[in-house]
């Protein structure tokens, strides 16, 4: 009975495990489940941003029109396999390109309502030295679009994943392709066959 | 000086009476909160989503049953049209039941000796994938078709990984054709051909009808893409529906989930061993007989009408999925029939009433593992109806509902309705 008892109570008391937090800083890379996660966002915004701002699109607009380009990022496509928080993807790329001071940056389509809103609300409440006139807004030179696929292949308890970030920057004056970017992530991901 | 006084040896307190009974009374608090678990689905059709929603939030889960419970009020919340609620669950169980599907040491340990509610709920191959379809149907009717077609992709990612030869173990017709719609809405004509195409042959192989909504669309679509071969296929199979219609016509998809899937029963059997000198139990889980036959409805719209035809037989779904794990099962109970008689017959060499109250103890414990998503609908069914050009409503009726149901549509678009039997409500998404 003993040994049945304590097999048992094993059984239970292993059944379950308290949950343990750990702070841990915000560069370091952790991969749980394999799936697409911040280093990854990071790391590719960082990356095709690097190589965007090393191709010639960059130079060219500069010396023709002797100023810094302005550029506005649109939508990025999430057609993967995740849950993609395609949001800070995008913020990423943001900080890369307005932090390398090569570019100019204009507010997304989202974000300028609300930036219009608080003009039309200046036009009602602020002084008027303090107002800011509608119809002075910066338009974009370029805009940065793109798509998140993957590729998943499976059996049993092995998982290849291969990411593939494709993005674009098109001239916005004649929607020429001036410059084109793709980053392939793979991952093997084998699952344990055994629990505790 | 008195006779000494000589006190008896202290009486030696057997831990294993004390944690026998604490094994016990554990044991039975958590089978009594399964069952209570289990009983909310058997009101649902009277009580209706919201207030079983309220009833199982009351009820006291284990840790090992948490991917269950968030399938229930998941589930709930879909029917009471707290779609993002929903989700959060969901996603959730999601979670949980992707990190249990590795066989557990412990948790098996358990099964073998005292009973197989001690396993981390871990889902049926079915039910992962109708979790997806779910989630799926529910960011459909939040409006947002990407994260929909995330769902679907990870659950075609499931079905291959489940997929053995040619069983269809764990292979949803529904969740393929709701894929279908999914990448139809996006307009990604190629993926929506493989998906319809998929949900065809899944069930050509069980030998179940093709509702005429999915047969449409796999007609529409393949004279779309220019699959003429297989168009012609198609023409002979279902038979000439004349040229294919115009995509930018107003439809109404309509997707009626009927009934409650049937829950899991216990099985329990006693019996008296006088060679042995003890009861001998075994619990095990079983689904009775099907009470009902699918009810159907039927969407009117002006100039046409149809009637919703079944998709998923869910019901047959859980049943396939327990008998694939019927020799687990038997296997780990005749294991613990062993176990517990070696228990009972090592205690009674050591004392006859440690014996009996080991027995008992061992009967109370047996209890089979009836925990399932058993709030799923027992059937999944579609129609599809072309409306008039200035067509704002359509009518609902059918023998699962109070009477005929308005439901107001928007002309010239894809309406995406959800109807259930259960919570007597429509939910809608036009595209």
């Amino acid at each position: 009975m003993g040994r049945w008892l304590s097999f048992s109570c094993m059984a239970l008391l292993l059944g379950g495990c308290a949950t343990q937090i750990t702070r841990i800083d915000p560069q370091e890379t952790v991969d749980i489940s394999g799936a697409w996660n911040d280093t990854d966002s990071r790391l590719v915004a960082e990356e095709m941003i690097a190589d965007a701002l090393s191709r010639p699109w960059l130079s060219d607009f500069a010396r023709q029109q002797r100023q810094r380009p302005a550029v506005i990022v649109g939508s990025v496509r999430n057609l993967s396999h995740e849950h993609i928080n395609v949001n800070t993807f995008i913020a990423d790329m943001e900080r890369a390109l307005v932090n390398s001071g090569r570019v100019d940056f204009v507010a997304a389509s989202s974000s300028r309502e609300e930036i219009r809103e608080e003009r039309k609300d200046q036009d009602l409440n602020a002084r008027e030295g303090t107002r800011k006139a509608a119809g002075q807004e910066q338009g974009a030179d370029f805009m940065l679009q793109g798509q998140i696929n993957t590729i998943v292949d499976a059996q049993a308890k092995e998982q290849v994943r291969y990411y593939q970030v494709d993005l674009t920057m098109v001239d916005l004056a004649d929607n020429r392709k001036v410059w084109l970017g793709q980053k392939k992530i793979k991952k093997y991901i084998k699952n344990s066959k055994v629990r505790w | 000086m008195g006779p000494p006084v000589i006190h008896p040896p202290p009486r030696r307190r057997r831990p294993e009476r004390c944690a026998a009974l604490l094994l016990v009374l554990a044991l039975q608090s958590c089978s009594v909160s399964q069952q209570q678990a289990n009983d909310l689905a058997d009101g649902l059709q009277n009580a209706g989503p919201e207030q079983v929603l309220g009833a199982l939030g009351k009820l006291k889960a284990q840790q090992r049953d948490r991917s269950q419970r968030l399938m229930l009020s998941g589930l709930l919340k879909l029917l009471s049209g707290d779609f993002e609620g929903c989700i959060l669950d969901l996603e959730t169980a999601k979670q949980l039941l992707a990190g249990v599907q590795a066989i557990s040491i412990s948790e098996t340990l358990g099964a073998v000796t005292i009973n197989e509610t001690l396993r981390v709920y871990a889902g049926t191959p079915g039910e992962r994938v109708l979790l997806h379809e779910v989630l799926a149907l529910a960011f459909v009717l939040q409006g947002q078709l990407e994260d929909a077609r995330v769902e679907i992709l990870q659950a075609d990612a499931l079905m291959r990984t489940l997929a053995r030869g040619d069983a269809l173990d764990g292979q949803v017709a529904s969740t393929r054709y709701l894929g279908g719609l999914v990448f139809e809405l996006l307009g990604e004509w190629s993926d929506a051909m493989i998906s319809y195409r998929k949900a065809a042959e899944i069930l050509q192989q069980r030998g179940q009808h093709i509702p005429v909504a999915l047969q449409d669309s796999l007609l529409e679509i393949s004279a779309r893409m220019g699959l003429d071969a297989e168009h012609a296929d198609y023409r002979a199979a279902f038979g000439d529906r004349g040229a294919p219609l115009a995509y930018s016509r107003g439809e109404v998809i309509a997707l009626y989930w009927d009934g409650i899937v049937s829950r899991l029963r216990q099985s329990l059997l006693a019996v008296y061993v006088p060679e042995l000198q003890q009861t001998v139990s075994l619990a095990l889980p079983y689904y009775p007989a099907r009470q009902a036959n699918a009810r159907h409805l039927t969407i009117r719209c002006a100039t046409a009408q149809a009637g919703t035809q079944v998709l998923e037989d869910v019901d047959a779904l859980a049943r396939q999925d327990l008998k694939a794990r019927e020799a687990a099962i038997y296997a780990a109970a005749l294991a613990r029939v062993v176990a517990k008689s070696q228990a009972v017959r090592a205690a009674q060499r050591d004392n006859p009433y440690v014996g009996i109250l080991t027995n008992m103890a061992t009967l109370f414990t047996e209890v089979a593992d009836t925990r399932s998503w058993n709030v799923l609908p027992s059937s999944i069914q579609v129609a599809r109806v072309t409306l008039a050009p200035d067509e704002d409503a359509v009518t609902v009726v059918g023998a699962g509902l109070p009477g005929a149901m308005t439901v107001p549509v928007v002309p010239g678009s894809k309406n995406v309705l959800l109807i259930s039997s259960v919570s007597q409500r429509t939910f809608s998404h036009v595209f």
